[in-house]
């Protein structure tokens, strides 16, 4: 291992290293390929309807589609048509212009709730591994409590104290899921922290912070980012029940929970508005499953080459990387952390898919 | 001998979580908006009522005596008084906690044995079309929105086949026939998105069971492929999914609010959602705790039980 030394301080860059050849293996599994066109679809529809919301108060969408807005009290309930592909809603504003909006309103809070999960989580699990003793007792006991009490409940809760909004709802959802990502976050700081990469850092008098967010953090990142993928989905779905319920967005925002608690309402005569709605949450969530499954199978070095069936590919592709010394150079740390700390890791693999599809 | 410590020793672990949780719920609570007196007496009720009303809840006392007074009470058993339906909140959560229960447990009824069935199966037939269907579909089982399963089932099989009623409830113990038929569509609604998440955790435990070395030499010395199955392989691979049904308690209680809105069955959480409404915070937080200790009891039974499966496991 002489390449230990020289990693101090390159933290950032190896890490860069791997999520591009991460993206590269993806390719070969064809389920994450099709996950992530889904996705990439959604993104280009949430950024239109930014765009065109923000730039051209929805001229772009009327004079392509239809206004999102627009009510029409004539044309209440019609059915699916040349004009109106997914049929109007009660009033009478068009579904499919709202569906294309609402994407902007499912990712909006995806991502922002996933991401205030992840800070927190990464932090909270980080520092309790790193300094161990009452810190992390404190701490984990801590998380303990918020996972003890159902996801979708606690989100209720802090909806009905903070009253229903969008904001609110994220940033319900990102502390809802917190619990999972500093669990995660927590063993794998505990398998990298005596490594010898670290000793090198503390001899060289770095600052613990320092040690600890630049030099451990990052080499951990992976299956939390795999968590991160994984858990979008149920984020978005958690938070559609939410609006569905009430306590979530509140009209005329287009949101898919709002739009199918209104088709609920007119289930007997307007199928469409509860339908089509309800098809978009699924195919989101299926998008970011598949994406997260594909992500999980290239970077967790237990399930790489049993699960997916490229199993030639990732033989070749190690041997490969060995021989031309071209790998990056954690996934050496990746595979040892595997077999070193084999029941920590399991315990992170079990509680990512149950915590996963908590709610 | 060592078990039963073990048993104990994990069950006192709970109280700490459980006390966390009750000042987080107490906190929470006092930050509610809206005025429960106020709301139980409708507008404009006179001062004096409404001061002896406060009193009498010992509302006007200080935060901190509140928080004592409620951890005595909730030591005896007590969770408070509903302001809604003027009763205290053991008896309706004791009330109430039948349909939950039946669902929850029906739910699981339905999904283990489907989801351990197609795992073993998808594992078997690793990387042929038939795996890749069963792939597939958990993928779309986890995907799929319950609240939205539910008004579908609710179009087709009610609107449309005129088959099941759409909502309601009867007690198994009372008319089995007629609850089955207002089960079924609750239950399907709860138990996919379980069927799948289960059934994924079968197949990948199974498939990495199958890999070991104690499976080729029980294949080298010629027994039967299912018996290596089922008598071998899946006896390992039935350790995570032991603890992976503990921890999805919490998910089949959180779905329990939307299935028991969607279907108008008269549980617990349906008595959850309600209590936001109408801003009866003693039955919210009465319920959330019994929520709470229900999952941590359902984590410390599969500890438990994996400690008993697995020889592996010491009791210290």
């Amino acid at each position: 291992m002489s390449g230990e030394e020289s990693r101090v301080g390159d933290a950032e860059l190896s890490t860069n290293g791997r999520v591009l050849g991460t993206l590269a293996k993806l390719r070969h599994s064809p389920t994450s390929v099709a996950g992530l066109l889904i996705v990439a679809v959604l993104v280009a529809m949430a950024i239109f309807s930014a765009i065109d919301s923000f730039l051209f108060n929805r001229a772009i969408i009327t004079w392509l589609h239809a206004d999102p807005h627009a009510m029409d009290q004539s044309m209440r309930y019609s059915e699916p048509s040349r004009a109106h592909p997914f049929g109007t809603d009660r009033y009478g504003r068009d579904v499919f212009a709202r569906i294309i909006y609402g994407s902007r309103t499912a990712l909006t809070i995806g991502i922002l709730a996933v991401g205030i999960s992840f800070v927190g989580g990464v932090i909270i699990g980080a520092i309790s591994a790193y300094f161990g003793g009452y810190v992390d007792d404190g701490l984990m006991r801590t998380v303990e409590v918020l996972y003890a009490i159902p996801g979708l409940v606690l989100a209720m809760i802090f909806m009905a104290i903070f009253g229903p909004s969008i904001y609110n709802l994220f940033i319900a959802y990102g502390i809802v899921g917190i619990p999972a990502y500093a669990r995660v976050m927590r063993s794998e700081v505990l398998s990298l922290r005596d490594r010898q990469y670290v000793e090198a850092a503390k001899l060289a008098g770095l600052p613990r912070r320092t040690i600890l967010f630049r030099e451990i953090v990052p080499n951990g990142l992976a299956p939390v980012v795999v968590q991160a993928t994984l858990s979008m989905g149920t984020v978005i779905i958690g938070a559609a029940a939410l609006s569905f319920l009430g306590f979530g967005v509140q009209p005329p925002t287009p949101d898919w929970g709002r739009m199918l608690a209104d088709g609920r309402t007119a289930l007997l005569v307007a199928w469409w508005v509860a339908l089509f709605p309800g098809i978009m949450i699924f195919l989101t969530v299926m998008g970011f499953n598949m994406l997260g499954d594909g992500l999980r199978d290239v970077m967790d070095p237990k399930t790489t080459v049993e699960d997916v069936g490229y199993d030639d590919f990732d033989v070749d592709a190690i041997l490969e990387d060995d021989g031309h010394g071209e790998r990056s150079p954690d996934e050496g740390d990746r595979q040892q952390a595997a077999t070193d700390g084999g029941l920590e890791q399991h315990d992170a693999d079990s509680s990512t898919t149950a915590r996963g599809d908590r709610r | 001998m060592g078990l039963l410590r073990y048993a104990f020793r994990r069950f006192v672990q709970i109280i700490p979580v459980l006390f966390g949780i009750v000042t987080l719920m107490f906190v929470m609570m006092h930050a509610l908006p809206g005025d429960p007196v106020r709301l139980y007496l409708g507008t404009e009720p006179g001062q004096e009522l409404a001061d002896d009303l406060i009193a009498s809840y010992g509302f006007d006392r200080p935060l901190h005596e509140q928080y004592f007074d409620y951890l005595v009470r909730l030591g005896q058993g007590d969770l408070g008084q509903s302001f809604v339906y003027n009763r205290p909140v053991s008896d309706l959560i004791w009330e109430r906690m039948e349909p939950t229960l039946v669902v929850m447990g029906l739910s699981y009824l339905v999904a283990l044995p489907m989801a351990i069935g197609l795992g073993i199966y998808g594992a078997a037939r690793h990387n042929e079309a038939g795996d890749h269907a069963s792939r597939f579909a958990g993928l779309a089982g986890i995907s799929t929105p319950n609240f939205w399963l539910a008004l579908m089932l609710i179009y087709v099989v009610t609107y449309h086949l005129e088959l099941l009623p759409a909502s309601g409830y009867t007690s198994p113990f009372i008319d089995p026939v007629e609850s089955l038929t207002l089960l079924i569509m609750p239950v399907i609604t709860l138990a996919t998105a379980q069927t799948a998440l289960l059934m994924r955790m079968t197949r990948s435990s199974m498939i990495e069971e199958l890999r070991a070395d104690y499976i080729e030499t029980a294949r080298a010395y010629g027994i039967p492929e299912r018996k290596v199955l089922i008598r071998h392989s899946f006896r390992n691979a039935l350790l995570p999914l032991v603890t992976i049904v503990g921890l999805q308690v919490s998910t089949l209680l959180g779905g329990s609010v939307i299935v028991e809105e969607i279907f108008a069955i008269p549980g617990l959480g349906r008595l959850f959602f309600d209590s936001l409404i109408d801003q009866d915070y003693s039955v919210a937080v009465g319920v959330t705790l019994f929520f709470s200790t229900l999952f941590l009891i359902g984590v410390v039974l599969t500890d438990i039980a994996y400690a008993y499966i697995d020889p592996r496991i010491k009791y210290d």
